[in-house]
């Protein structure tokens, strides 16, 4: 296989970015495209094939892979749908919320052995896969901490909250991901704690806008990962690495490199707002990376584990703020799967 | 500078005495050093940088009434019996951190100080350091709206030698305490609860002997806003000592310092020099300036910034800390 043919799920911000990408992607064709609010005027200046049901594109025999960048309560039952019809499938984060249902796409998945990429976009930035290329050279040693700050720039809307399963399993999400992805290691007790400090209406709706949250790893490392709803400064997006013979640490991504100096100081530039522009690279490499996998038969990195032991880690961390307690991954997965 | 000279004593001539005594005689002309006891007193430093009376016996203090002030610095378990004597000899006190390691004599020292009518301040010398000060102003001013998040590294570049261990009062009461008192001073709240999680990564030896060498701790403080610490015994790579308080209009950060501030470009990358080493050198200004603020206590007759009342807290919050790594859970320190 030289060029894969793909069907498009959904057309909303990252659906048209993902769009964008795979455009000027040599390895990529794209077959067709639905969305049942499509932007018409948009799909025409692109030259795409639009088409009016998921369907069509899971019963075309031409198309090898999808794309399921719908509303994240259809993700699981169309992966499962995608996986019945032999599609490999890149699917944006989250599968779902439930792990009962991402359990059954993931099961979907392995029986038609097909492959699954999950949206975990950053593990491509750059900045990232470097602070692992170096732990994995050893220059930093054992591992000791692992120090994320991620903060968005603006809060969503109070509405939001309430579909997005909240805080830890919209936006902490990532940064779970980015430390099993780190440290090579899994998460294996969390502590959170939370508070409503930027917007009262996110309170109301019962969700949290500042946290912090602790966890150990199996290798004996720990992590800790700070969130705010709100920089107002912009998106602060932080790693740190810190191990027994160093530490690396990846700071926040500026437009240019400029600095100003006034008599009121030195002024460098505030960090890239939103994710579409810090994380712009990562949104290339990452589908890169699923269709190397799927031309050249390779394993993925952020797979459909990756996507429910994410979720597992943020039902972890819910509960913890809840009921103010340390708890331990076995006991979320004991709650759903049992033994 | 000041028209009133003041004579003062110093109790404890180890590697913090000498360094305040020799501080001292460098950069406040008109304090005098009358005396310096130590049961194990290196007369030939104490001769050499010119005390005039050098002695073992701490009665040649007590019993003297030229003597209007005092700076301990001997071990930290002695530090109680000293203050209350000092105290009943009507001495004013500067006493290093942390006092003693359980409320009830922390209380003791308190008591004997306030019954004595004299001042007591107390060694967190990093509430002086230039860098946490101008935080501090910031945070005060409200450029950076209310307080949301306080992020602290507190690292050590090299793990204590193992014979340190036992008699230190463990990471929390001999490290932590430092930072614990930092986050009271920046946001002026007080620590409402605190959960730790730790681990012996360094250094094996440390964890046979009871103790931990790498933790993160959560606190929430009674303004509402969260807090993380994280601590390690060891860096290597130097004194790791930074501190961001993130608000709702903005950020502050206040990052390592270094000898000196020059880049070097190569074909390897861009260097700058390590950071500092030794807390001597990190904390310099705050040493001097902690004694500079405790000669203006006497002079003006004004309370010290940092007292008996702020080391009960910070030490409360210790114990605490050592309760929640033991119980894995969140500890109340609400009263």
């Amino acid at each position: 296989m030289k060029q894969v043919n793909v069907g498009l799920i959904g057309a909303g911000r990252i659906g048209k970015l993902h769009c964008d990408n795979l455009l000027q992607n040599q390895k990529v064709s794209i077959k067709a495209i639905t969305d049942p609010f499509m932007d018409h005027k948009w799909a025409k200046s692109r030259q795409l094939k639009v088409v009016s049901s998921p369907e069509i594109i899971f019963k075309d025999p031409a198309i090898d892979a999808v794309f399921i960048m719908s509303p994240s309560t259809m993700h699981a039952e169309q992966i499962i749908q995608a996986a019945k019809a032999g599609k490999h499938i890149f699917c944006e984060k989250p599968i779902a919320l439930e792990p009962i249902l991402i359990k059954e796409a993931l099961d979907a998945v392995k029986k038609a052995n097909v492959k699954l990429q999950v949206g975990f976009n950053r593990r491509f930035d750059p900045n990232f896969s470097y602070l692992k290329e170096v732990y994995a050279s050893g220059k930093i040693g054992n591992l000791y901490l692992v120090k994320i700050i991620a903060r968005d720039p603006a809060p969503p809307p109070a509405e939001y909250v309430n579909q997005s399963g909240g805080m830890f399993l919209d936006m902490t999400i990532h940064d779970f991901d980015m430390v099993r992805f780190l440290s090579g290691s899994e998460v294996v007790e969390v502590y959170a704690a939370g508070a409503v400090l930027v917007d009262p209406a996110i309170g109301e709706a019962g969700d949290i806008d500042t946290a912090i949250t602790t966890l150990t790893l199996k290798n004996g490392a720990l992590a800790v990962i700070d969130n705010s709803r709100e920089a107002v400064y912009g998106y602060d997006q932080r790693i740190e690495l810190f191990g027994s013979k160093g530490s690396i640490t990846a700071e926040n991504n500026t437009a240019t490199r400029t600095i100003l100096k006034t008599a009121d100081g030195t002024i460098s530039e505030r960090p890239l707002d939103f994710f579409l522009e810090r994380y712009q690279d990562s949104f290339r490499l990452e589908v890169n990376e699923f269709f190397t996998a799927i031309i050249e038969d390779r394993k993925i990195t952020a797979n459909g584990e990756a996507g429910l032991v994410s979720i597992l880690i943020g039902l972890a961390a819910k509960k913890s703020f809840a009921e103010n307690r340390p708890v331990k991954i076995d006991e979320i997965k004991q709650e759903y799967f049992g033994n | 500078m000041y028209d009133k000279k003041i004579t003062l004593g110093m109790v404890g001539a180890g590697r913090i005495g000498k360094m305040h005594t020799e501080n001292i005689l460098t950069n406040f002309p008109m304090v005098h050093i009358k005396t310096i006891v130590d049961l194990e007193l290196d007369f030939v430093w104490a001769n050499k940088v010119g005390i005039p009376n050098p002695s073992k016996d701490i009665a040649t203090i007590t019993n003297d009434s030229d003597i209007s002030a005092v700076l301990i610095s001997t071990p930290s378990n002695t530090h109680v019996d000293m203050i209350k004597l000092m105290a009943g000899s009507g001495k004013n006190i500067f006493c290093e951190k942390p006092i003693a390691f359980d409320l009830n004599s922390i209380q003791e020292a308190i008591d004997s100080v306030e019954k004595a009518g004299v001042i007591l301040q107390v060694g967190f010398n990093r509430r002086f350091d230039p860098d946490f000060l101008k935080v501090k102003k910031i945070v005060e001013s409200g450029e950076i709206g209310q307080p949301h998040i306080i992020n602290i590294t507190s690292r050590d570049p090299k793990r204590p030698d193992i014979k340190f261990i036992p008699g230190s009062g463990g990471l929390f009461m001999d490290f932590c305490v430092h930072d614990f008192d930092m986050v009271r001073f920046l946001t002026g709240s007080d620590i409402d609860e605190i959960y730790v999680r730790g681990a012996n990564l360094v250094d094996p030896k440390i964890g046979e002997l009871g103790d931990i060498d790498t933790a993160l701790i959560t606190l929430k403080l009674s303004n509402g806003a969260l807090c993380n610490i994280d601590i390690c015994r060891e860096t290597n790579y130097g004194y790791d000592q930074q501190i961001e308080v993130f608000g709702s209009k903005g950020s502050i950060r206040a990052q390592n310092l270094k000898p000196t501030s020059v880049l070097l470009s190569s074909t390897d990358g861009i260097s700058s020099d390590p950071l500092y080493y030794s807390f001597i050198e990190r904390y310099k200004e705050a040493y001097l300036e902690e004694i500079k603020g405790f000669i203006d206590c006497l002079v003006n007759n004004k309370q010290p910034i940092v007292n008996g009342k702020d080391t009960y807290k910070a030490v409360k919050v210790a114990i605490a800390a050592q309760e929640s790594l033991k119980s894995n859970k969140p500890v109340s320190l609400r009263t």
